[in-house]
């Protein structure tokens, strides 16, 4: 199963499972919770953060947790 | 209630919502910016009438998420809706949503209606409605939620009367909760816990279980600690966590689906556009740059316009006070003291005007959360935040308003780091000493084209860069903080500033500067006139007899007697006696008393070195190459020239590293909240200088 940091730009996929352990609370109070969908947007000049629509929010968040997120492709 | 007393009022909402603007359209500038109480997070307190004989007490609290703190800033807003004694408790909330982030503005919405406090929902930004194609069924949802909707919009007043009139019969708010998701998501611990606390509400100690805030007599270990309750891992208590916020998602997608409408075919692309350019990997840097130098190049070049206006201004004062008043010590405190002191505070609003000009039109259209997008990854290794690139470069027009404007950084750490290191990027104060001694010892040839004091100069900016990223290493592995830091931020929707809330920010900080910096600076310029005036003795007030019998024989003007007697004084006052008995701690830096006078009169400013130099060398004017002249001509006791290579290197190493400016003091005290860190900032910023000041000397020499 992909993980968030390794989609194509502008392709909508579904968030399938969040590891806890690792990602913010935060970013599942914006929304990162399965079943939402997300989509890369642009990834900073020097390939990190990556800023992302994630449930309707667009937010920007580092690789690193963006690796913990592992989703599907639906688009 | 007592009907005299206000009506307390809590602003509460998501960051980007337009909150803001809601409370500067209900107070206008009847507004009280300050620090809440040891912590460096702004308390914005404002007043507003809601009838003729009724006022509200309005707290615009730190846009925060939700009521699981991830910062002190939210810290703060769960310690004041927790505690029923804190002075700005609210007697009602009105909760600010942003139209087009419903959902997750309900989110945060759903906790506070846990709270039980009375809580109005307005619904901002009204005229994007039919922009983005929105419809909402208002009355379902007030039902749904349990509570009285407001749309509003800032630029017209659309609803604002209509809050006013819902504060003034908030006890008729419905105080229920919408949601109890806490019972569904593990009934056997939470009403073992309710049955154990039975007059507290559940929410509420929930609450206090997952984060440490304070809470009315009642204390975390107290809760987790009972025996009847059993306790539960953090792991755990993250899962119960998790499952909340899904029930409250799952209850507001149930709510919107009934009342909230978009119409995707409205919704336009065109924020997408400008964020191609803008984040473009090399036209996004590019434009960014470019924005940096535009601004910078403005705040320096426009405000010297009104800055020296206002410099010359108060010498004109300071002389017409002198010719009118009485002579004596009073009208020398008013015209040396008080009113170059009032000077000193007044020079520095032109800059702080632009400066936060340009940065609330950065914030206000959203182009901000980008430059953090953009910044990330380059500052991230020094504990720094995107943001803190715009305090980092305004630093080199002048550390003040650059202080201040390291408000803007959200993180806690991230913004305490930025203030401390501020200080050591070249400030514009430092360039006349610079230009000075560069051109008394560094020889003015070209190697490949380029000029050796150019290249000095540039080297000196990038030293005191240099310097600002490695101290804000260090300081980001020394500083604790409670919470942990991570990488989350919002990038919001553009938007077209309001030049309304772009000037009352304005006049907010120029007046929160004036009011708190200002009385210090003030304070301080006075103390150093009062070393400069007096001295033990007879000394001074002697001064001009001693001058005319030491030069009786001389045919000297009595413009150069005047000058004479001015230097004989500054030698002879406090801070002459000062610079004297430091000689010995300045020596081995290569200095002798004259410029130890000048290092001690300095604190007030860095600038002030030239001019002091200028009155014990006896020069008449501050005009450079008549100072330069007299400081090359200079020779110690043993014939050897002061200002030679070892010791101009040394004195602009100890101007890169000290802290040589009262205001910065000032400022750091006020943003910080404490005279502890502008201590810490002067004595180490100030023993780090005089080390490397020494280690350059001893090795130039």
């Amino acid at each position: 199963m992909p993980s968030l940091d390794v989609i194509d730009r502008n392709i909508w996929v579904e968030i399938e499972y969040v590891d806890m352990s690792f990602v913010p609370f935060r970013l599942v109070e914006l929304g990162c919770l399965p079943g939402n969908k997300a989509c890369l947007l642009y990834k900073a000049p020097l390939k990190d953060p990556l800023y992302f629509i994630i449930d309707e929010n667009h937010v920007a968040i580092r690789r690193d947790i963006a690796k913990k997120i592992q989703v599907k492709i639906i688009d | 209630m007592n009907p005299k007393n206000p009506i307390k009022v809590a602003l509460i909402g998501n960051p980007n919502t337009g909150k803001s603007s809601i409370f500067n359209t209900l107070t206008g500038l009847h507004q009280k910016v300050g620090n809440y109480p040891g912590i460096t997070v702004e308390q914005k307190v404002g007043f507003c009438h809601l009838n003729t004989n009724r006022k509200a007490e309005i707290t615009d609290l730190p846009g925060t998420y939700s009521l699981n703190a991830s910062s002190m800033d939210e810290n703060l807003v769960i310690e004041l809706l927790m505690n029923k004694k804190h002075p700005s408790y609210p007697d009602v909330i009105v909760f600010v949503a942003d139209v087009e982030h419903l959902k997750r503005n309900l989110l945060l919405f759903t906790q506070i209606k846990d709270l039980e406090i009375p809580t109005i929902l307005v619904i901002n930004m009204e005229d994007r409605l039919s922009k983005k194609g929105i419809t909402i069924d208002i009355p379902k949802l007030e039902k749904a939620l349990k509570t009285k909707i407001i749309l509003t919009n800032c630029k017209n007043r659309k609803g604002i009367d209509d809050i006013k009139k819902e504060i003034l019969n908030y006890e008729q708010i419905n105080t229920k909760q919408c949601i109890n998701p806490l019972l569904e998501i593990d009934f056997e611990y939470f009403s073992s816990l309710q049955k154990t606390f039975s007059n507290e509400s559940i929410y509420k100690l929930w609450i206090l279980i997952i984060q440490d805030a304070s809470f009315v007599n009642l204390k975390r270990k107290k809760v987790i600690s009972k025996d009847i309750i059993p306790i539960k891992s953090n792991d755990y208590l993250k899962k119960l966590l998790h499952k909340e916020t899904i029930k409250r998602y799952q209850f507001i997608n149930e709510c919107l689906k009934e009342s909230y409408k978009v119409d995707s075919k409205n919704a336009s692309s065109f924020q997408k556009k400008i964020d191609d350019v803008l984040l473009h990997p090399f036209w996004g840097y590019a434009i960014f740059f470019l924005l940096l130098v535009t601004i910078f190049q403005i705040v320096y070049s426009w405000s010297s316009v009104p800055m020296d206006f206002i410099d010359s201004s108060f010498v004109e004062l300071s002389g017409l006070v002198k010719s009118y008043f009485p002579s004596g010590m009073f009208t020398d405190l008013l015209s040396e003291g008080i009113i170059p002191g009032i000077a000193g505070v007044c020079i520095f609003i032109p800059q702080i005007a632009f400066l936060f000009l340009f940065i609330s039109i950065l914030e206000e259209t959203g182009y901000m959360s980008r430059v953090v997008f953009l910044m990330d990854k380059i500052l991230k290794p020094y504990g720094l935040s995107g943001k803190s690139v715009i305090p980092l470069m305004s630093g080199t027009a002048c550390a003040i308003p650059a202080i201040m404007s390291a408000r803007n950084i959200e993180n806690w750490k991230e913004r305490f780091i930025s203030i401390l290191v501020i200080p050591f990027t070249t400030c514009s104060a430092r360039l006349p000493i610079y230009l000075i001694i560069i051109s008394l010892v560094i020889p003015d040839k070209n190697i490949l084209g380029i000029n050796y004091q150019g290249l000095t100069l540039m080297f000196l900016y990038l030293l005191g860069f240099f310097m600002s990223l490695l101290s804000a290493m260090i300081l980001n592995k020394l500083i604790k903080y409670n919470f942990k830091s991570y990488f989350v931020i919002e990038i919001p929707n553009y938007k077209f500033p309001s030049i309304k809330d772009i000037l009352i920010y304005i006049f907010g900080k120029i007046k929160s500067f004036v009011l708190e910096a200002g009385k210090i600076i003030i304070a301080l310029s006075i103390i150093l006139w009062g070393l400069a005036s007096f001295g033990p003795g007879n000394d001074l007030q002697e001064a001009e007899k001693r001058v005319k019998e030491h030069y009786s024989d001389d045919s000297m003007t009595e413009e150069e007697i005047a000058q004479q007697v001015t230097s004989y004084k500054l030698e002879h006052s406090f801070i002459g006696i000062l610079g004297k008995s430091i000689e010995p701690v300045i020596k081995p830096l290569g200095y002798d008393w004259k410029i130890g006078i000048a290092i001690i009169t300095s604190v007030a400013a860095r600038e002030v070195f030239v001019g002091t130099l200028a009155t014990i060398y006896n020069v008449g004017d501050d005009n450079q190459s008549t100072i330069k002249k007299r400081m090359l001509s200079e020779k110690n006791k043993q014939g050897e020239y002061i200002y030679n290579f070892a010791t101009g290197i040394s004195l602009l190493i100890f101007y890169a590293f000290a802290m040589q400016c009262i205001s910065t003091l000032a400022i750091v005290k006020k943003e910080t909240n404490s005279w502890k860190w502008p201590i810490i900032q002067l004595v180490s910023m100030t023993s780090f200088a005089y080390l490397a000041a020494f280690v350059t000397y001893q090795i130039l020499k």
